[in-house]
């Protein structure tokens, strides 16, 4: 029997005690040891209330949306620990150090390497630079056709051909297949294969009054200017024709036809059938359009800045944006060696009538195709960035004026396509990226009576007095 | 069994919540736990819902008694279980699923003392939400008692981790000396010395009350 324990052994034999956990004899000796010393057993007592308090402490209500909230963040759990790594998440710990060993040893690589790859990336980026920096129209701007006449203009109008040089030698023709396309073509003229042409003798042929003169002269000023502005020509043997140009003389066509009375328009149609041109539009009965309309309409058709820049080393669309009295002040210091312009023009042609075209891969929004004497550049109908410009009415393709050979090698390039301009500075494309197609021209024979109309039942049915109704007659008609 | 351990078995007794005890219930419960367990392993996911509802009161009081605040229970409690969901298909029945809950909620409780008490020391803004604290406390905490419930949650939440938790899992939630060790893991005997300590501490802390 002890007579005294100390504190720590007090402590731990009374905490045990209140457990339970002594063993019978030390159990007893405590007991004993409590008997005769009443601070021991103050103290048990009190770690007896303590416990007791611990036993007896409130619990918390119960939750009964515990399950409900759980569930909720469960779910949320595990939609954000879905696997986004193409392994098990269980690899992750060997994936982190493998892709940082990778990412290391490539870095290193690159710097034992910099050198070499400092020096191709310098070569292929000045490769391309040189392309971009001759690839695109430079130096003075020019505009190719600076002096049309009425009657060059109503050639456009109604034949789709502007001469490119004083002897009309060679022409810029436009053409529309009615299946696959616009054509713009720079060529030797064919003999006879468009009729000149003068606006005295156009009026005349179809009795205009002096007030239709008025009009359809004023139809021809507007389209001069903006024919003036649709072909370009820059220092570096550029040609910039404006997209919208394949379009612009049915434009013109149709504003000349909303003019005329319904018998001068039969007269119209037949004029233009007598003269082989390649379009004609659908006549109908309805009275001339009053003239401020078609003043309204040939002035305030916007033109968008798509132009078709042909260059000896390249082929694509872009924007140019220019200032044309800038461009006319260039051509008044120019006029003097205009005829080297057009000289430049026809080296341009014969550059692109020579060339010999490989074709690069994939399909594109344009086709050139090449002669000796021409080159010619189609253009998918699908272009679908014209300016809707008003036509009173529809002109169709009747004939065309193109009689090229019956098939030509034909180039495909994407709009803009680096790889072209890679291709034409002689940096060797893939194997595989050359592909050639033969394609049919447009205008070859199979076309000629794709659009054709039986006038004289026109002529015929517009004459016949109807039942009930006066005979409409053309004060202007003789 | 004299008296005193009479009376402290009868109020373990009296406290429906309170403990594992070595009963014929308790050992049903666990084998009752195992089937569950073999239940969820094998895909069926109602058996972790039993077990969630078995034992989540316990676990909400658990982190209520060591941490004395009511406002992180439910948030705690819900961590801990999604812990044991993602790790039960790895149970290996080598323990009791209680103890091995139980360290997983004691790990947890752990965690968030320390990053209290990180926050602690670097946030000022503390002392100026302590008072809030205190009132949602008041607010949100059911103790029925009062006073000297209110003394004993501070003088518990006085003493030091190391301390507290044993006297927790002990005099609140029953355990014995081994499960204890167990959930702690540590040796009995570190637990007995560990419990001895604290409660002499607790009373020190206490004494002017019990007097």
């Amino acid at each position: 029997m002890m007579n005294t324990m100390s504190q720590k052994k007090l402590s731990n034999a009374l905490s045990l005690y209140l457990d339970d956990a002594l063993e019978d004899r030390e159990k007893s000796e405590l007991e004993t040891y409590l008997a005769s010393h009443s601070e021991a057993k103050q103290e048990l007592e009190e770690l007896r209330a303590i416990r007791n308090h611990l036993l007896l402490k409130p619990r918390l209500k119960r939750n009964d949306w515990f399950w409900t909230s759980l569930s909720h963040r469960l779910e949320r759990t595990a939609e954000e620990q879905k696997n986004v790594f193409p392994f098990r998440r269980k690899f992750l710990p060997l994936a982190v150090p493998l892709s940082v060993t990778f990412a290391v040893m490539i870095g290193v690589g690159i710097f034992l390497q910099r050198d070499s790859l400092f020096k191709f990336y310098s070569e292929k980026k000045q490769q391309v630079q040189n392309v971009y920096e001759s690839g695109v129209i430079q130096g003075k701007i020019l505009p190719l056709f600076t002096n049309l006449s009425k009657d060059q203009v109503l050639q456009f109008a109604l034949f789709g051909t502007l001469p490119l040089d004083a002897h009309e030698q060679t022409a810029l023709r436009i053409d529309e297949s009615k299946n696959s396309g616009y054509r713009i073509e720079i060529a030797k003229n064919k003999k006879g294969s468009a009729s000149a042409v003068t606006a005295s003798e156009f009026y005349s042929a179809l009795n205009m009054t002096p007030s239709q003169h008025q009009v359809v002269d004023s139809i021809l000023g507007s389209a001069k200017e903006k024919i003036q502005s649709s072909v370009l020509v820059g220092e570096n043997n550029s040609l910039a024709i404006h997209t919208e140009l394949v379009n612009f003389n049915k434009v013109m066509m149709s504003n000349i036809a909303a003019t005329l009375q319904p018998g001068q328009r039969v007269r119209f149609k037949k004029y233009l059938e007598a003269r082989g041109a390649p379009f004609t539009f659908v006549a109908n009965v309805a009275p001339p359009v009053a003239p401020q309309k078609i003043y309204s309409a040939i002035n305030n058709v916007p033109m968008s800045n798509k132009y078709l820049v042909l260059t000896p080393d390249t082929i694509c669309f872009s924007e140019i944006a220019f200032n044309m009295d800038s461009v006319r002040r260039n051509l008044e210091q120019a006029l003097s060696s205009l005829s080297a312009i057009r000289a430049r023009t026809n080296a341009i042609v014969q550059q692109f009538g020579e060339r010999d075209f490989s074709p690069p891969s994939g399909g594109g929004r344009f086709n050139i195709q090449s002669g000796t004497d021409y080159f010619a550049v189609e253009l998918q109908k699908n272009l679908g960035d014209f300016p809707q410009m008003p036509m009173y009415y529809k002109i169709v393709p009747r004939t065309s004026l193109v009689n090229g050979p019956d098939s030509t090698f034909s180039i495909n390039l994407k709009q803009d396509s680096v790889m072209m301009r890679l291709f034409r500075n002689g940096i060797p494309l893939p194997p595989n990226a050359l592909r050639s197609q033969q394609t049919d021209k447009i205008g070859t024979s199979n076309n000629q009576k794709r659009h054709s109309i039986d006038l004289d039942s026109v002529i015929q049915e517009m004459a016949k007095p109807k039942t009930g109704e006066r005979r409409y007659r053309n004060p202007y008609e003789l | 069994m004299n008296d005193s351990t009479k009376t402290s078995r009868q109020m373990i007794s009296a406290v429906p919540q309170s403990g594992i005890h070595e009963n014929a219930e308790v050992s049903g419960e666990r084998r009752d736990d195992d089937v569950l367990i073999t239940l969820f392993q094998s895909g069926d996911e109602r058996a972790f819902r039993i077990l969630v509802e078995r034992y989540q009161e316990r676990i909400r009081n658990l982190i209520y008694s060591i941490l004395n605040r009511s406002d992180v229970v439910d948030d705690l409690a819900q961590e801990i279980f999604i812990r044991v969901y993602q790790a039960l298909p790895k149970f290996r029945f080598e323990s009791s699923f209680y103890t091995w809950l139980y360290r997983i909620a004691v790990n947890k409780v752990r965690d968030e003392m320390r990053r209290k008490k990180a926050k602690k020391f670097l946030s000022l803004q503390k002392l100026m939400d302590d008072a809030d604290t205190e009132l949602t406390m008041k607010m949100a905490v059911q103790p029925e008692d009062h006073a000297m419930d209110e003394v004993i949650g501070k003088a518990l939440d006085s003493l030091p981790e190391k301390f507290r938790l044993p006297v927790v899992l002990k005099d609140v939630d029953g355990l014995s000396y081994e499960e204890i060790a167990e959930v702690l893991e540590c040796e009995v005997g570190t637990v007995k010395s560990r419990l001895s300590r604290a409660r002499a501490q607790l009373r020190k802390i206490l004494k002017p009350m019990l007097e």
